[in-house]
């Protein structure tokens, strides 16, 4: 077989997945060009790439996510490829379709298979024709609370009454058994009128205290289609992951198998290429249920890289030149235990606000077992402009606990100065005893935060150590300005040091 | 020198002593001896009670310092006791014509930065002021005429002594 070799490929994103993808091509021996928006000259990406091109300004709108823009650049610099990373544009099945028909190899699945995993109740549909499981619930819209009732029996309590059309938490309604349901059908049926617009309803079974428990899968355009294991993903902030590890300490052997298993017939049925992951709500029992397909490379594939000593994007870049997976992808089992933290510029100890600013001191952990996948540098600047993930550190070790170990000692020498962090969170985290149990599920963390178990309180008055450190700069700084009075007379040093301070300017 | 570390209604006396790179501190009337060394850019290696600390403290601006550590960051204020004097002569007259900065500990003047009628804007030196080997410029609290400067260079002053009058 003769197989495509790109020359180039333009890494149509920003921060630390567009490094990423630039090492994983430099790798390759191929030549990387990266997209900028005018808030991003300075970032790493570009001082990595051996070609970068502006296309807009700050706003995302202007720049990341200008479909037709990027298309023609891609065009017009003879990159052979483009790799979309994740966010932005990686699951717009359009954008995927434009570059396809321009002659530029989208690094990603189809347009056909995304635009099939994009659609809720259509990808809910294909799961159930393939045989694997979706949280069970109705087909459709049930008309009365009569109705309601034979369905919920079918289905089995505890269940969940949702609207239609309804959608981030609201027009939901907890159902624990049959006496309660005709007042919850006619509360939700007018709450949806009221704030949808559409009264009609929807069973699905309500599952307690799930995980999130996620499949790695990698598929060649052979027709060849392969899972890496799983990664637990229950630790959520708000819907948004904040640490993810592999193997997740809930899944047995037979258990990854099977469901492996069904996250190969998944993106069989779809006829998925490249990489992707297939979601999965494990409930307590053990069962689990599809929950969607992400049609993209993951933030927390580093994880899935550390056990299985794989290359993701390496693999990706390898597939999409229409590479068969090799026999690395064979008979794979974890080995040893992975763990990711996102690194985020936000204010842990003040409900977690952004955090912009210039990066003052960074210094990265090193050593056995770690591995940093920054976004940033010393000295760059983070701007309000995007998410504000700084990086992800990994830490892997032969078994869980010594990840975890080795996780609280990199933590514990990262210093990144200038913005403020979430490590506060980290820290915590790896001393509660539910989480070192492995005992997960995906409301824990905003539980635990909520009731005040996981302590992220300002620091209210003065530490010794503090006082002390405070004094002995601000004695120095006294010192260095007293110095300037005495050697030059002062008077006009004095007052542009006032002004200085005035304006804020630090030099 | 003598500082005050304060947050919010938290404050800590601090009595700060250097030599080289080893000092003598008094907190909160409790006696310790440390060693430090500067990292550059307010980082500091710092050797306390058989501990290490890696601390680092940026200003912000005018009185306000963060200082950062393993424990996390922290906005903390350093006032001198003289300049806090300053500060709260300047609330207590908030609203007169006229207002009157005294001296809060005893001191010598060691430099005039302004002449009597000058017109100064806020911010501006007006003098500096020597106590326990510390000097420290007093500066206009808002922008004003100096209708009086009741000192001059060298000159020695009690707590209490009048320094100038903003108009």
């Amino acid at each position: 077989m003769t197989f495509k070799k790109f020359q180039k490929i333009l890494v149509a994103n920003r921060g630390e997945i567009a490094v990423r993808v630039i090492r994983a091509a430099r790798d390759l021996g191929i030549r990387t060009a990266v997209t900028y928006s005018d808030a991003d000259r300075e970032s790493l990406p570009v001082l990595l790439a051996d070609e970068a091109y502006r296309v807009g300004p700050a706003a995302s709108s202007e720049s990341y996510l200008k479909a037709g823009a990027i298309v023609d650049l891609a065009e017009k610099i003879g990159s052979d490829a483009l790799h979309p990373g994740y966010g932005f544009l990686a699951e717009n099945a359009e954008f995927a379709r434009r570059c396809r028909q321009r002659g530029v190899c989208f690094i990603g699945p189809s347009p056909e298979a995304m635009s099939l995993m994009g659609s809720k109740l259509e990808s809910r549909r294909l799961m159930k024709a393939a045989g694997v499981a979706i949280v069970p619930g109705g087909e459709g819209p049930v008309e009365s609370a009569a109705a309601a009732a034979v369905e919920a029996q079918a289905i089995g309590y505890p269940v969940m009454l949702k609207a239609s059309a309804g959608g981030g938490g609201k027009g939901m309604r907890l159902v624990h058994g049959p006496d309660e349901l005709a007042s919850a059908f006619r509360a939700t049926t007018s709450e949806a009128e009221a704030s949808f617009g559409d009264a009609s309803v929807y069973l699905e079974k309500y599952i307690e205290r799930p995980r999130h428990v996620e499949v790695q899968i990698m598929a060649d355009e052979h027709g060849k289609t392969v899972a890496l294991g799983e990664r637990e993903c229950s630790l959520q902030r708000r819907h948004q992951k904040v640490l993810e590890e592999s193997p997740s300490p809930a899944v047995s052997a037979d258990m990854r198998s099977s469901m492996c298993e069904a996250a190969v017939r998944a993106a069989e049925a779809v006829g998925y290429t490249n990489a992707g992951t297939v979601e999965f709500l494990l409930a307590s029992d053990g069962a689990f249920y599809f929950l969607e397909m992400n049609t993209r490379l993951q933030v927390e594939h580093p994880v899935t890289e550390m056990v299985t000593g794989l290359d993701l994007v390496v693999t990706q870049i390898r597939v999409a030149e229409g590479r068969p997976l090799g026999a690395e992808f064979e008979n794979i089992e974890p080995r040893g235990h992975a763990v990711e933290v996102r690194l985020y510029a936000e204010d842990a100890f003040h409900g977690f606000i952004p955090s912009p600013g210039r990066i003052t001191r960074l210094r990265l952990p090193e050593g056995p077992g770690i591995r940093n996948d920054c976004g940033v540098y010393e000295g760059c600047e983070v701007t309000i402009h995007y998410d504000p993930m700084l990086g992800k550190l990994i830490a892997w070790g032969p078994d869980r606990t010594t990840a975890l170990n080795r996780l609280g000692r990199a933590l514990s020498e990262l210093r990144i100065e200038g913005v403020k962090t979430n490590v506060p969170l980290f820290t915590q985290l790896l001393v509660d005893p539910d989480f070192l149990a492995g005992v997960l599920d995906i409301g824990m963390l905003d539980r635990k935060l909520s009731s005040g178990e996981l302590a992220l309180a300002a620091q209210s008055g003065v530490a010794p150590l503090v006082a002390i450190a405070a004094a002995l700069e601000y004695a120095e700084r006294h010192e260095r300005r007293a110095a300037n009075v005495v050697s030059d007379g002062g008077r006009q040093q004095w007052r542009e040091a006032a002004r200085r301070e005035a304006i804020g300017d630090r030099s | 020198m003598r500082l005050i570390v304060r947050q919010g209604e938290d404050e800590k006396q601090v009595r700060l002593e250097r030599d080289g790179n080893t000092a003598q501190i008094e907190l909160d009337g409790e006696s310790v001896e440390l060693e430090f060394e500067p990292l550059g850019d307010g980082a500091r290696s710092i050797l306390w009670g058989g501990n290490h600390y890696e601390v680092t403290v940026r200003h912000i601006r005018a009185d306000r310092y963060e200082v950062s550590g393993s424990f996390g960051s922290q906005v903390v204020e350093v006032l001198d006791p003289l300049t806090h004097l300053a500060a709260t002569a300047h609330d207590a007259q908030a609203g007169m014509g006229t207002e009157q900065v005294t001296a809060y500990m005893p001191g010598r003047v060691v430099k005039v930065l302004a002449g009597e009628g000058e017109t100064v804007e806020a911010g501006q030196g007006i003098l500096v002021l020597a106590a326990m080997k510390m000097e420290n410029e007093i500066q206009a609290e808002r922008s004003g005429v100096l209708r009086r400067l009741f000192v001059t260079e060298g000159q020695a002053v009690e707590g209490g002594d009048p320094l100038y009058e903003l108009g």
